[in-house]
């Protein structure tokens, strides 16, 4: 085997321990995970499977398996962040919502608070 | 609050503002005393909240800093739930004259426009503006003036008066960063109509712009991006329905 494949085998398999880690530990939730085991599964399975790597290579017309291994994993990256952008871009939305949500509820408790206050003063 | 049928009320974002928020609400009281001065506090670190309510603002506290847009869209949200029928954006900084809120509403109600913002440039009125400032607002004129079909002479301005319908689309839908200019291009694709009144403008009373210079350079690109993205979901059926 390439030297080349043996390296980015090693370190596919390092991104699976970190993530699994990462998941254990709560840091990363299960369904964040999917798309970074998804590409070190992919990137492993080019360096250990010939008939795969042979596939990719007829397929984008390169010859040669570091610059394989280079552009899947560019794209797998790109695809990665692209899919982090809508769930960040995502967030962002429903934490505006939310902010703007809670200065208007709290308007609402500081009103009743002063009616309410109002009300007993009364009495 | 009251919230009649013509009932009008006046939003102020402020964000560090300690210094000027209260003299800006007092004006605004003085040149409107029966409208409700609402300002809405950006997750402020200073004492803006605190001067706000001693000069007899309504306050709405954000949890933290949202930005301009987030802190604007809130006010309008706040209005629009509270069954207001117009609404006027003030910048607490203290460049924006209360004194013309009248000349905004008027046009507002008298020409059945949905937005109406003041220009500093409509008139020369000897406001100081940076030359980089000027060249931005003349390239998002020439940019704007294709898509909206009107020359627009103070894109950046933030002084408007909406009536209920700008306000339910803004309630709805706002620019977050940067949201004057992308505004127009979101009443543009929403089919509502605006225009400009000529005002004075004043340096601001304390504290600094919130632009840099290198920022001023992502504004731009920012800025045009969003205009893009809104010509980019032009809303056929709307503007079909709306000319028939």
């Amino acid at each position: 085997m390439e030297r080349v494949r043996v390296v980015a085998a090693v370190f596919s398999l390092l991104l699976v321990a970190q993530i699994v880690r990462s998941v254990r530990r709560e840091h990363i939730r299960v369904e964040y995970s999917m798309a970074w085991l998804g590409a070190a599964a992919l990137l492993l399975l080019l360096c250990i499977s010939d008939t795969a790597m042979g596939a990719v290579e007829r397929l984008i017309g390169v010859g040669d398996a570091a610059v394989v291994l280079m552009a899947v994993a560019g794209l797998l990256f790109l695809f990665t962040f692209f899919r982090y952008s809508i769930v960040v871009s995502s967030l962002k939305d429903h934490n505006i919502q939310l902010a703007q949500k809670v200065g208007l509820l709290e308007w609402e408790i500081e009103r009743l608070k002063k009616l309410l206050g109002g009300e007993k003063d009364a009495k | 609050m009251r919230n009649d049928g013509d009932s009008l009320m006046v939003i102020i974002p402020a964000y560090n503002e300690e210094a000027s928020v209260g003299e800006v609400v007092r004006s605004v009281r003085r040149v409107l005393p029966a409208a409700p001065v609402v300002v809405v506090d950006d997750g402020s670190a200073d004492g803006t909240a605190q001067a706000a309510r001693d000069a007899g603002a309504e306050l709405l506290r954000l949890p933290h800093h949202l930005g301009l847009g987030g802190a604007v869209q809130t006010g309008y949200r706040f209005a629009f739930e509270q069954g207001y029928r117009f609404v006027v954006r003030v910048d607490s900084d203290g460049q924006h004259n209360p004194a013309d809120i009248p000349r905004l509403l008027d046009k507002l109600r008298a020409d059945s426009f949905d937005m109406v913002t003041g220009s500093r440039f409509l008139e020369e009125n000897g406001y100081p503006v940076q030359w980089l400032r000027r060249l931005g607002g003349r390239i998002f004129s020439w940019v704007l003036y294709p898509i909206l079909g009107m020359r627009i002479t103070d894109p950046t301005s933030g002084f408007a008066a909406v009536n209920r319908r700008a306000l339910e689309v803004f309630s709805r839908s706002f620019p977050l960063e940067y949201p004057e200019i992308e505004t127009l291009a979101v009443l543009q694709r929403k089919a509502l109509r605006f225009c400009e009144v000529p005002v004075k403008m004043f340096p601001r009373r304390a504290g600094r712009s919130t632009i840099g210079s290198l920022q001023a350079i992502y504004y731009m690109f920012r800025v045009l991006l969003g205009v893009l993205v809104n010509v980019l979901k032009y809303e056929r059926r709307f503007h079909a329905g709306r000319r028939g």
